[in-house]
């Protein structure tokens, strides 16, 4: 089964400005600019795409295939450890062809960095010393995140 | 904001496993709501705006929208309308109607609610649920219920005494939170300023962390060239074209910081009010109504720096920068409906510029440097 996931619907929103994506989580507080090929990367994975068609579409045509796999990878588990995304379960994965698009070039070149993200928490405390329980009609949800 | 942000206890408890039958669902709590806030009111005669009396029922110009709002007795009239008594009152048939009350034990709301009981209440948690008829807030922190009907357009407030902290400073800026943004505005963290001296009103929204000078521009405003829409919170829309709105009327500034930077200020003795937990509370319709406008046209967006420059700078700033100096506060500091904010913050950075302001230490000049951009973009 394809590794997929989908945008942590609820306790995270996403919006693009040019080539950056600031990610923010309502439950930790914390926000996240993603820049060039992190934000690339991102707004591929939060469609809903595959992290092997991901994969396959940004480190084929790379000088650097593998450090690109690996970049990945590593931003992968970056972005669930920070809650960001989450596993799409047994549904399918978007499997509509990925469009090339300008933020490729950054996987391409042969001095190609790994995507990474900058973290900023400072409404971090003030979610963790007041946080806002969300709940819907069904009665409680998973509480905020300490 | 305020009431969130200053205080101190901390309480994260586990999750709690939904009651049987989760009989109270957001619909009859609505119901319950309304009830308790009419019974509150019924008998109690209704004044105008300068009719006194033991209750008030205004009806207020928000955001371009008729609000009445009515009280339950004379002194929660007096604390909800002071802090909102530069809004002009409008004509129409309301849009939304606020029912606010105070009683001295939340137990009537509380008892039998599946989502927040006495304990949660104790323990000064914060639970807003949302329904498909509307939403409801229990924020023991700001010592308020809240709820908002979005089929009657209706809400009331609860709270346990008619002058806490919250009401004093942004009545029913939940509500409002809600009610805005069903109606295509924003509730923003943020001050504003504008500029009249091109004819229509430009205004620049000032957004930052705290601690990165909005306040302290808001305040250099009273006496400068420019008008101030409001501190901490305003309201603001993209369509049909980028717009601000005042909401409220009260500065917050430590005792200090007003002594040293605007002692002119600490002359208007009966418009300031101790505020929780050291700051001053200047209730500036009292002390500058001419200084105070309700709206104008957004032109730009600035995020300051102290910077301690000897000349106030003016930068060109990426609509990323802007958008992480407004969307985390803004969507944090209120429950719900933050997927739909976030995409309307987003739209709001979009539609005008955005700039970064390294201020100087002179008051005088970083608002001049306002002044004067606003009238650059008011000619673009």
């Amino acid at each position: 089964m394809p590794e997929t996931y989908r945008l942590n619907e609820g306790r995270v929103s996403y919006d693009t400005f040019d080539d950056e994506a600031v990610v923010i989580h309502f439950s930790t507080g914390k926000y996240f600019s993603m820049k060039g090929a992190a934000c690339r990367l991102w707004v591929l994975l939060a469609q809903g795409h595959s992290v092997e068609q991901v994969t396959g579409h940004l480190a084929s045509a790379a000088t650097a295939g593998q450090k690109v796999a690996e970049g990945i990878r590593s931003f992968v588990d970056r972005v669930i450890e920070q809650d960001l995304l989450e596993p799409a379960g047994d549904g399918p994965a978007e499997d509509t062809p990925i469009v090339a698009a300008a933020g490729d070039q950054a996987f391409a070149e042969p001095g190609f960095e790994a995507p990474s993200f900058e973290v900023f928490d400072d409404m971090h405390d003030l979610i963790v010393l007041d946080p806002i329980h969300d709940v819907d009609d069904t009665g409680w949800p998973e509480r905020s995140v300490a | 904001m305020a009431t969130r942000s200053e205080t101190t206890t901390t309480t994260t408890t586990t999750a709690t496993p939904t009651p049987a039958g989760a009989a109270c669902r957001v619909e009859a709590f609505l119901d319950l709501a309304d009830r308790l806030a009419a019974e509150a009111c019924h008998g109690q005669p209704t004044k105008g705006r300068d009719g006194g009396g033991p209750a008030g029922e205004h009806t207020l110009c928000v955001a371009g929208l008729p609000v009445q709002v009515r009280c339950s007795d004379q002194a929660l009239t007096a604390t909800v309308f002071r802090a909102m008594s530069h809004l002009q009152p409008a004509e129409g048939p309301p849009r939304l109607r606020v029912t606010a009350w105070h009683s001295p034990d939340a137990g009537p709301l509380l008892d039998g609610c599946p989502w927040a009981g006495r304990e949660t209440w104790r323990a000064k948690e914060v639970v807003v649920v949302r329904g498909e008829r509307g939403f409801a807030a229990f924020n023991a922190q700001a010592e308020t219920i809240c709820t908002y009907d979005r089929r009657t357009q209706s809400a009331t407030l609860w709270s346990p005494s008619p002058e806490t902290h919250n009401l004093r400073v942004s009545p029913l800026d939940a509500i409002f939170n809600w009610w805005l943004t069903d109606h295509g505005r924003l509730l923003c963290h943020g001050s504003a300023v504008a500029s009249s001296s091109g004819g229509q009103p430009a205004a620049a929204l000032i957004v930052g962390r705290g601690g990165s000078g909005k306040s302290t521009l808001a305040f250099a405003s009273l006496g400068s060239n420019l008008s101030l829409l409001g501190d901490d919170l305003v309201a603001a829309q993209v369509a049909p074209t980028p717009w601000l709105s005042s909401l409220y009327s009260v500065g917050k500034l430590l005792p200090g910081h007003m002594r040293e930077s605007f002692p002119h200020i600490q002359r208007h003795e009966r418009a300031i009010a101790h505020g929780v937990p050291d700051k001053n509370l200047v209730y500036l319709a009292e002390s500058h109504h001419a200084k105070l406008l309700s709206d104008a046209a957004l032109r730009a967006v600035i995020v300051p720096r102290i910077a301690g420059v000897a000349q106030p700078r003016v930068e060109p700033l990426d609509r990323a920068a802007a958008y992480r100096a407004l969307a985390p506060s803004t969507l944090l500091m209120h429950s719900g409906q933050r997927a739909e904010k976030a995409t309307m913050l987003a739209d709001l950075i979009r539609s005008v510029p955005a700039y970064r302001l390294n201020l100087s230490p002179d008051h005088g000049a970083n608002l001049g440097a306002i002044e004067s951009l606003l009238a650059r973009r008011a000619a673009a």
